[in-house]
């Protein structure tokens, strides 16, 4: 049993360090907490939820189209909600973004209501079995989709031109713009990954559990936790954290108690910040 | 000098309009109701509140209540508590401060009724709550609590006594949520299933709003139990049982009357086909078909049997407001409700000291994705613990 329940933890893990990638990149770049960023991710299970279920589109190119709407909507968000706040105080990116998140669970209450739905996907539910483990097919293509999102991402703030600036912009913001950065176009550009990596981890959970409005709310306050853990601004501890979180609330859910699974979050939260106050790859 | 001119006629005219206004305008009564529509528990308490909107509007047709030589409108208002219980408390206070409600129909989740029991307990105002099941409700003596549904209790010593005597099944394993009706049913369960000679080998509960099972189910499936029953609603119980089947868990499944609607159904697949679920009500009646088809014109989709509950409840609220001839003495419309003797679309309703009806208890199969009866279980006679 044990090795099935690391397996189940390194699931939740990876689905977690997505979301909670995008939302570190944000801050550390940018140094925005866009804390509607669970929204984004709702946003992005409805989007693959409407194109399988309506347009009856190949679940994968429905993920694709998720990630690029949603990368679009981040788009949209910077310009239009935290641009115009930029040389101000920085709590207010943090106000703003609450309030774009009342706004954006609201209007999907609206729009879609409360019912829970699913996308009905056959294949999802297949099992592999590996031995004493048993695993969905979509687990896997979650675990995979994860693993290759995080190389991609390596190798574009490695390799990319765009990668360098958002490093620049992270190290030095006035360096950065000494040598020449485009604030504007760094700034749009991570949101639009941000965004896009939400979308891509709303699609996956969607795909594998159900989707609703209030979904994203639970995925943010442990992506929130995660990040500061994990060390602001860390994609490295933002991966780690997932993985460290996912395991620790399946581990101790089955071994020390049920109930207290969603205080695992917290209870880590506050060891790590008692040893190293940045987190475990912080550096602020 | 224009100026107040101006005033004065603006005063004349509205002081003209206040004097004639109708003094006979329509009365109305208001219920106050605390069904949950978001949340934890939307599917349920959305359900009994189109039943009891059904009701509302039935009534309101035939020109309303008469309640002491005076025809009243119903009126209900409804706050949703979204299964949490501070909500339930500001909602409650609401309705007592500022709508001024004499009775309540509601809460949906038992920890928002042991919440709200306390307010209006205090204010002695009556409460009927067409669900919530934690035996806590009707045990603690209160005496402006009431309970139209079946109480954990109940339903544990239906299930646990066909497990044990139809099916015989030794092992168990319980899996339910966390939060005061499940862990209410979680103590009856264990305490009827081990004087059956049962062995309860897990008991894990999972929080409000979960959506991945899979460490309470791998718990589950290693201990390998003849049967496991899932302590659950719509929302939740689906994608559990749906996961367990995923697991590829053998055990025969029973649940509670919650698995079998369109909602279910839909998230679950066929993982919840074969699995018993316990029913508070027996097979349909001739009250209740024609009323199915009321309830269809009216929300076009099929009435289920919380619907029927919330249809009956308010019902029963609204005999028990024209017995007692007022609605503003709430402790006449309490004793009145205690007095219930009432023929509901889905039994006759009459209620013990304690608050709680007299139900009938039924096991029902999943076959075919279809409920059938398979047999009553007199829970009144024998109970292996007292009820």
């Amino acid at each position: 049993m044990f090795i099935q329940q690391v397996v189940n933890g390194i699931v939740l893990g990876s689905t977690y360090g997505l979301i909670a990638i995008g939302l570190t990149i944000i801050f550390g770049i940018l140094n925005i907490i866009n804390l509607a960023h669970g929204e984004i991710y709702m946003l992005g299970a409805f989007v693959a939820y409407f194109l399988v279920t309506l347009l009856e589109v190949n679940f994968f190119v429905a993920l694709l189209a998720a990630t690029l709407a949603m990368a679009v909507v981040g788009v949209v968000v910077e310009r239009v909600v935290f641009r115009p706040l930029r040389d101000k105080e920085e709590i207010n990116y943090f106000i703003v973004s609450v309030g774009l998140l009342i706004f954006l669970e609201n209007g999907a209450l609206l729009l879609w209501g409360t019912d829970p739905r699913s996308m009905g996907l056959t294949y999802a539910s297949e099992t592999v079995k590996m031995g004493e483990v048993i695993v969905t097919v979509q687990r896997l293509y979650t675990v995979a989709i994860a693993v290759l999102v995080i190389v991609g991402l390596h190798f574009f703030i490695k390799h990319t031109r765009m990668g360098k600036a958002m490093r620049a912009m992270e190290q030095d913001r006035e360096a950065a713009l000494t040598v020449g950065v485009g604030i504007n176009e760094v700034s749009t550009f991570t949101f639009a990954l941000g965004s896009g990596l939400a979308g891509v981890a709303g699609a996956l959970m969607g795909s594998m559990f159900i989707v609703n409005p209030m979904m994203g709310f639970s995925p943010l306050l442990k992506a929130f936790v995660i990040v500061v853990f994990g060390g602001l601004g860390s994609v490295v501890g933002a991966i780690v954290g997932g993985l460290i979180l996912g395991l620790t609330e399946v581990l101790g859910g089955v071994y020390i108690s049920s109930t207290y699974q969603d205080a695992f979050a917290f209870i880590i939260l506050i060891l790590v910040l008692s040893f190293k106050p940045t987190g475990l790859f912080g550096k602020r | 000098m224009r100026r107040g001119w101006l005033v004065f006629v603006v005063m004349v005219g509205v002081l003209f309009f206040a004097l004639n206004a109708p003094s006979e305008a329509q009365k109305v009564v208001k219920i106050g109701g605390l069904l949950t529509t978001s949340g934890a528990a939307a599917h349920l308490g959305k359900i009994c509140l189109n039943g009891a909107n059904l009701a509302v509007e039935e009534i309101n047709a035939k020109g309303g209540l008469t309640i002491g030589g005076e025809k009243y409108k119903v009126e209900l208002i409804n706050y949703d508590d979204k299964c949490v219980a501070k909500d339930a408390v500001s909602a409650t206070e609401r309705l007592l401060k500022q709508d001024k409600v004499p009775v309540i129909l509601g809460t949906i989740c038992s920890h928002c009724m042991l919440a709200a029991m306390e307010i209006t307990e205090k204010e002695k105002i009556p409460i009927l709550t067409p669900i919530a099941s934690s035996v806590k409700i009707t045990s603690m003596g209160y005496k402006y609590v009431f309970r139209n549904w079946s109480n954990a209790a109940i339903q544990a010593e239906t299930v646990t006594r066909f497990a044990a005597e139809d099916l015989k099944l030794k092992t168990a394993a319980y899996i339910g949520r966390n939060d005061a009706w499940s862990r209410s049913a979680a103590d009856e369960f264990k305490k009827r299933w081990e004087k059956r000679g049962g062995k309860l080998l897990v008991t894990e509960f999972y929080e409000l709003g979960a959506t991945d099972f899979y460490p309470q189910l791998t718990k589950a499936k290693n201990a390998n139990p003849d049967l496991i029953y899932f302590c659950s609603l719509s929302e939740d119980g689906a994608l559990a049982i749906k996961q367990a089947k995923e697991l590829g868990i053998k055990a025969q499944i029973m649940g509670t009357d919650e698995m079998n609607n369109e909602q279910f159904f839909k998230v679950s697949g066929n993982a919840i086909e074969g699995a018993y679920i316990y029913w508070t009500e027996g097979p349909k009646k001739q009250k209740g078909m024609e009323y199915e088809q009321r309830y269809k014109k009216k929300y076009g989709v099929d009435s289920i049997n919380i619907d029927k509950g919330g249809y009956d409840s308010l019902n029963i609220i609204a005999n028990a407001l024209i017995k007692a001839g007022t609605v503003t003495d709430t402790t006449k419309i309490r004793d009145a409700l205690a007095k219930t003797d009432y023929e509901g679309i889905r039994q006759k309703y009459t209620f013990s000291d304690n608050g709680q009806a007299k139900v009938e208890m039924w096991i029902v199969k999943i076959e075919n994705m279809k409920p059938k009866f398979i047999k009553p279980i007199n829970v009144y006679h024998n109970p292996i613990e007292p009820l």
